[in-house]
């Protein structure tokens, strides 16, 4: 689940309305702590030592979470959150990814390719600041960026609320780090997409990363986390801290509309479609099968996600309680941004099908074409005119992507590209400009992808680089086949990018605090902002999943893992990696495995560390139930469940199924 | 992928369907490679009271569910020796005990009747009357069966056999491990069986035939049948009718189970034998809420009425008539209406006060003609009535105040404190406290509602408490001199009034509709519908297969180690506890060893305890449940979603051989 959060959809939608039963959830700024509702919920208050150490153990991984564990730059995430490092470094001969990975010492971690980390320094309100105006905002917001912005330093400017407040968020970067432990991927995957979003659960989904500096030397970690002293139990207060990605449970209704009638349909079957297109390509050979697993897997997990999320959208009671909290609102506020906010709504509606058909599916290598692409281009304009996807930190991130050094087998690539055609075709029609430059007078899309695919110099990491930061007139010069498709397409492609930039995205932004004011004057202030991919604190208490319709306790045991899979006749996903085969004599199966809470997370969150009142670790978050994935549009504290690995099984990974790892269980214990 | 199947419309009837024996669909066995021998299905298998059993092996032993026989098991309960909770193995054949008025039939023959044309409705009647009473042959029970709304009348014989003896039963907890949380779900880890052992003329009986054990486990993708017999589906219902379900019926239904069910929970929280006497009657009540919910969540699927409206213009597009439709749209609203009253006069299941009062309406219907009487209370009918009463009731004065009082006040809340209902109640029982005298010399303070009270104390009291004050209430009127009297004789004429104009406005428009209605669906469709259960024999079929529900995937077999695993999740808390014997056992248990299987064989209620055979005709485990998705298969079958749920064999074994040391009775099944 909460698989990493991809920064995919350009809707970085912020706005404001209407809630609705989540008054029990949020995701709440580490400077905003709702401190009477923690009070009242849970009778705990967290004071500022407490807060403080959670901040300085989280850590952004690449987007998702994760946490400082030992006073030497470990860090302990998810496995699916460092899938991509580990499937970058693996290889046929030496597959990681399969067998799990353990570095006996310091010398052996291995780097990630393209992987930062990010360590929140300070939350600064700059509101004030900022003017609302767009052009004005976007040249505003970009100079602060700037201006404390540098090697390992970087500052991004947060809009809450839809930007009715703007916060600015100072970070350190480090891009060393590196794998010190990866358990089996099956035994961290147990149950694959099957299993996904799903529970009851039993994974061993964790990894453990270093932290590097400059000088080569593992950094000191700002503060780490200690593992709990006392077992949990049903009904403990249970917090996550981590990086939520998106929600949009502000949005106004006309917003919601058009993503369950547009955008939200649009986005199932090109993935869908892109899932069928990777499928059948790994039934071609196991190589294949190797290739396309950790792509695929991202693929249908983000299928599943929207498969959960669209029926919420669908869900007439929750969308009735949205839509008449907004009556109530609208009726004591000004029209217009409301007004404003049915015409982005509507220009949505009539882009977002070309924006989908547009969309290169990330990691593919017409992706990274089409960055290359576009990045150069918004560099080459004045900032009011940038698209807000491709500049400033977002831009960061994006040329990040592009110089990673990672795998495009020419096989997966020609499926991709093919696949990506097919859907442009479809949707757009044979005729469309788009579709034409894409085909380039080939007679189907096979023999398209083959031709862009044949002699590009894309797939070499150190040619992109240098390609992205090339002058004009040499990057103009440069003649390979798929940047040229990639140049032509993005002729085409800007135009809808900027409608959507300006007409959906900017306008929003220029709403939201006209709306915010509305709603805080009729609702209140204390509800969180929605995600913004930043810190926060999410709280709630173990607890069992709705009883309804097959009861499941708040805890799994490592003798279910052994069941389902004996269940299942050890039938693929259900097989059990081999370690946990040689040493199931000796292990203890009524240790819990996986535990259920009812804290209100989401895409992002993979990789959070789980922690007790005292400020101890008790668990990792991997995943939430699929009731949770209508948590993008509302939270349902009944239904909604966060799913966890247990401390004692991280614990049992390192020391008893890869006892070679018994050294950073050691570490993480204090004991070094 | 599987988003796609769900997608496509519902094929409601290309359905598999339960079928009767000398009905059986060649082309669909055929393809799955299955030949069933009707004539040693039809003997092999029998029927209980409360569903099906098997003949396993060639001493009359029986195989069945452990929740068929539970009443049996209950009544042979006690404080003392509570076989309920403890489970029970008859080491010696004179240590088996015997089920108090249980009965097993066997299916002899099905006769259809040649048709003599054109007779007048009166004069057929009394034809199968006389067809199924005194042309019925001597040594066997006869039963008219009326299938397809009535389009086909047949004959069912049955030999019958009362001696019938309880074996092996396994501790209630092992049988119903996950309670209510898990009946009607999968996965599933319950060890639901029992032994029974026919007896004739004082001996083991020797069955013509008996079914054998299956020498090799059953897997993923076999086929399988079921023999058994369902009690009861309305697949053929109009739109209308299924609307009347949905809308009014089943919501009635479920007030009055759960106002019901709420009484006994609270009554069993009063002490541990309170709990003790409750249980069974709880279970049942759990077990019958959940199974109509399931229903009318079902009927609220707009996809499942959507599918039936089509299929239902088909079939009209293709018939001249639409007269039977309108009447049966009649007969649905007249059913609606009277829904709620009917659901509140509900008396508890097994109550002295609902015994008396069928005995009362039975009274005044015999002494009309036999053809004017309401259909429930014909002959022989009267005679089922007759061995019921004759039996002795065991009586639990202070649980059955409880439930009355329930009752009443259920009855009030729904359906007014003016209702002709609640004002008889109200006439016999004065909403004050019984005078110190009629306290059963107890004190007021030691009950805590004064008409609970009162009515313990008519019930402790009561004469009709003995069988044969009860039956000559059939013949005669009694003096009524007791207040439990008084009170049966005010609510029966008004029971007796409900039930007549339910038969003038809901069956009887509907007797010519139905038949209309399922020739003109057999003209459309083809003979290739099965049709509605009618808790006679019948033969399903289906493979075993995986299932997901809920968008998590289901394996085909759960093992002893997912018990464990279950109960150790949740700490081993009720219902999640292991009972003693089987976690003495534990260590010793393959935890690899299966335990329970699914199938998409189509059963429902009344096929607990059907075996389930294998293509060679060997039985490899026995049904005793069904998935949820498997409710709304009273309305319809779906492949994708609907699961049998099946104990499987090799857990029979390992329970009979490792926990409860039954290993004469393992071998006795070839286990």
């Amino acid at each position: 689940m909460p698989r990493r959060y991809r920064p995919v959809v350009t809707l970085a939608l912020l706005s404001l309305l209407p809630v609705t039963a989540l008054a029990d959830g949020g995701m709440w700024p580490l400077n905003r702590l709702p401190q009477e509702l923690l009070q009242r919920r849970l009778g705990v208050q967290l004071d500022e030592a407490w807060v403080r150490h959670a901040q300085l153990s989280s850590v952004n991984v690449g987007g998702a979470s994760g946490s400082f564990v030992s006073p030497h730059g470990l860090v302990l995430t998810n496995h699916h959150v460092a899938r991509s490092c580990i499937a970058r470094l693996s290889t046929p001969q030496d597959d990681i990814d399969r067998h799990g990975f353990t570095a006996r010492q310091q010398g052996d971690e291995r780097r990630c390719p393209g992987l930062s980390v990010r360590l929140l320094q300070g939350i600064e309100d700059v509101t004030a600041r900022i003017p609302t105006a767009p052009t004005a905002r976007k040249a505003a917001v970009a100079a602060m960026e700037a201006s404390c912005s540098g090697p390992g330093k970087r500052c991004e400017v947060v809009p809450l609320y839809g930007g009715a407040l703007q916060h600015l968020y100072r970070y350190a970067e480090h891009d060393d780090v590196r794998l010190a432990f990866a358990p089996e991927a099956q035994a961290a995957n147990f149950g694959g997409d099957a299993d996904n979003f799903n529970y009851p659960r039993y994974s061993f989904d964790l990894t453990l990363l270093r932290v590097y500096g400059a000088d080569g030397q593992p950094i000191a970690s700002p503060a780490w986390l200690r593992p709990a002293t006392q077992a949990l139990k049903e009904g403990d207060p249970v917090f996550a801290v981590g990086h939520p990605g998106r929600t949009e449970r502000l949005l106004p209704m006309a917003m919601l509309e058009a993503l369950r009638d547009v955008q939200l349909p649009a986005d199932l079957a090109a993935f869908a479609h892109e899932a069928d297109a990777l499928i059948a390509y790994g039934h071609t050979s196991s190589e294949a099968a190797r290739q396309m697993d950790a792509p695929l897997d991202g693929v249908q997990n983000r299928l599943k996600a929207l498969r959960g999320q669209l029926p919420a959208l669908h869900d007439a009671a929750a969308m009735a309680r949205k839509q008449d909290e907004e009556g109530r609102v609208r009726a004591a506020s000004p029209a217009e941004p409301w007004l404003a906010s049915q015409e982005a709504a509507s220009l949505l509606r009539s882009h977002y099908p070309a924006w989908r058909a547009m969309q290169p599916m990330r990691g593919s290598l017409i992706a990274q074409a089409l960055s290359i692409v576009t990045l150069r281009d918004e560099a080459n304009r004045p900032t009011a005119d940038r698209l807000q996807d491709f500049t400033g930190g977002r831009g960061a991130r994006e040329a990040a992507t592009v110089r990673a050094q990672v795998p495009h087998p020419i096989g997966l690539e020609t499926v991709r590209l093919r696949a990506y055609i097919e859907r442009a075709q479809k949707l757009l029609g044979a005729d469309h400009a788009f579709v034409r430059a894409l085909f380039g007078g080939h007679p189907d899309a096979a023999a398209a992808a083959q031709h862009w695919l044949a002699t590009t110099q894309l797939h070499d990491a150190p040619t992109r680089a240098r390609w992205l930061n090339l002058d004009t007139t040499d990057f103009e010069r440069v003649a390979d086949p798929l940047l040229q498709l990639a140049r032509q397409l993005h002729t085409l492609r800007r135009p809808v990018l900027a409608a959507i930039d300006a007409g959906v995205d900017q306008r929003m932004r220029a709403l939201a605090g006209p709306m915010a004011q509305a709603r805080w004057k009729v609702i209140g202030d204390s509800e969180a902002p929605d995600a913004t991919g930043t810190l926060r604190l999410s709280f709630g208490q173990v607890r069992a999943p709705a009883p309804e319709p097959y009861a499941a306790s708040w805890k799994t045991t490592l003798g279910g893992v052994y069941a389902r899979a004996a269940d299942f006749d050890h039938q693929v996903p259900f097989d059990l990696a081999p370690r946990l085969v040689r040493h199931r004599e000796r292990l203890p199966m009524q240790m819990p495995l996986n535990f259920t809470s009812d804290v209100d997370i989401i895409g992002g969150n993979s990789g959070s560390p789980v922690l007790n009142a005292r400020g101890e670790l008790v668990g990792l978050a991997f995943d939430g139930n699929l009731q949770s994935l209508p948590g993008r549009f509302f939270f349902d504290g009944r239904v909604n469940r966060m799913t966890s690995v247990t401390l004692e099984a991280i614990f049992l990974a390192t020391e008893q199924l890869h006892p070679e790892a018994a050294h950073l269980a050691r570490e993480m214990r204090g004991r070094r | 992928m599987r988003a796609l199947i769900l997608l496509l419309p519902l094929a409601l009837h290309a359905a598999p369907g339960m079928w009767p024996l000398d009905r059986m669909p060649t082309a669909a066995l055929q393809a799955l490679k299955l030949q069933p021998d009707a004539q040693r299905l039809m003997r092999a298998t029998v029927r209980l009271p409360n569903g099906t059993g098997s003949f396993v092996s060639n001493r009359g032993l029986v195989l069945t569910n452990h929740h068929v026989v539970s009443d049996c098991i209950a009544a042979l309960s006690s404080a003392r020796e509570p076989l309920l909770q403890r489970g029970f193995v008859a080491r010696r054949l004179q240590d088996e005990r015997r089920c108090p008025g249980m009965e097993v039939e066997v299916l002899q023959g099905i006769d259809t009747r040649a048709d003599e044309g054109p007779v007048d409705t009166g004069t057929r009647q009394q034809q199968l009357e006389r067809w199924v009473g005194a042309e019925c042959p001597a040594a066997e029970r006869c039963e008219l069966i009326r299938l397809y709304g009535g389009a086909l009348i047949q004959r069912y014989r049955y030999r019958v056999f009362d001696d019938v003896r309880l074996a092996f039963a396994p501790e209630a907890q092992a049988a119903n491990f996950g309670g209510d949380d898990d009946n009607f779900n999968y996965p599933r880890h319950a060890f639901d069986f029992a032994l029974l052992r026919v007896h004739a003329a004082g001996q083991p009986l020797r069955p013509t035939q008996w079914l054998r054990a299956a020498h090799t486990p059953p897997r993923e993708g076999d086929a399988v049948m079921v023999t058994g017999h369902p009690y009861s589906t309305r697949r053929l219902l109009t739109v209308a009718q299924l609307e009347a379900e949905r809308d009014a019926l089943l919501p009635a239904q479920l007030a009055q189970q759960q106002a019901e069910l709420d009484a006994l929970r609270a009554y069993a929280a009063r002490s541990a034998e309170a709990a003790r006497e409750s249980a069974d009657a709880i279970a049942t009540l759990e077990n019958s809420l959940k199974a109509r919910r399931g229903e009318l969540r079902a009927l609220r699927d707009p996809s499942l009425l959507h599918a039936k409206r089509e299929l239902e213009q088909r079939v009209r597009a293709a018939t001249p008539n639409a007269n039977p439709w309108q009447a049966a749209a009649a007969s649905a609203e007249a059913s609606a209406r009277l829904a709620q009253q009917d659901a509140a006069q509900r008396l508890p299941a097994g109550s002295l006060l609902d015994q008396l009062i069928r005995l009362l309406v039975q009274r005044e219907e015999s002494r009309l003609p036999a053809t004017e009487r309401l259909p429930d209370h014909a002959p022989e009918a009267e005679r089922a009535l007759r061995t019921l009463a004759a039996a002795p009731l065991p009586l639990h004065p202070q649980r059955e105040a409880a439930q009355l009082r329930a009752h009443w006040a259920h009855a009030k809340q729904t359906l007014g404190a003016d209702s002709a209902w609640v004002r008889a109640w109200e006439g016999v029982l004065p909403t004050t406290p019984a005078p110190a005298g009629q306290r059963d010399g107890r004190s007021e303070s030691q009950l805590e509602d004064p008409i609970e009270g009162r009515l313990a104390g008519w019930l402790r009291l009561t004469r009709l408490q003995q069988a044969p004050e009860r039956l000559r209430l059939l013949d005669q009127p009694l003096p009524a001199d007791e207040p439990l009297l008084q009170l049966a004789n005010a609510l029966a004429p008004l029971r007796r009034a409900l039930l007549r104009e339910q038969e003038q406005q809901v069956r009887q428009p509907l007797i010519q509709a139905s038949e209309a209605i399922a020739r003109a669906r057999w003209q459309v469709l083809g003979p290739h519908e099965a049709p509605d259960a009618t808790f006679t024999l019948r033969l399903s079929f289906g493979r075993v297969a995986e299932v997901s529900a809920a968008g998590l995937r289901h394996p085909w077999q759960t093992t002893f180690g997912g018990l464990f695993a279950r109960s150790d999740g949740f700490d081993a808390k009720p219902p999640f506890d292991l009972p003693p014997r089987l976690r003495a056992a534990r260590g010793g248990l393959d935890p690899r060893a299966p335990l329970n299987f699914i199938a998409t064989a189509d059963i429902v209620g009344g096929n607990s305890g059907s075996p389930v055979l294998n293509a060679a005709g060997e039985w490899v485990g026995v049904a005793f449940d069904g998935n949820l998705d498997s409710l709304a298969g009273s309305y319809h079958f779906d492949e994708a979603s609907n699961r049998m749920i099946v104990l499987h064999q090799r857990a029979m074994q390992l329970a009979l051989r490792q926990v409860y040391g039954a290993a004469h009775l393992a071998r006795e099944l070839g286990l």
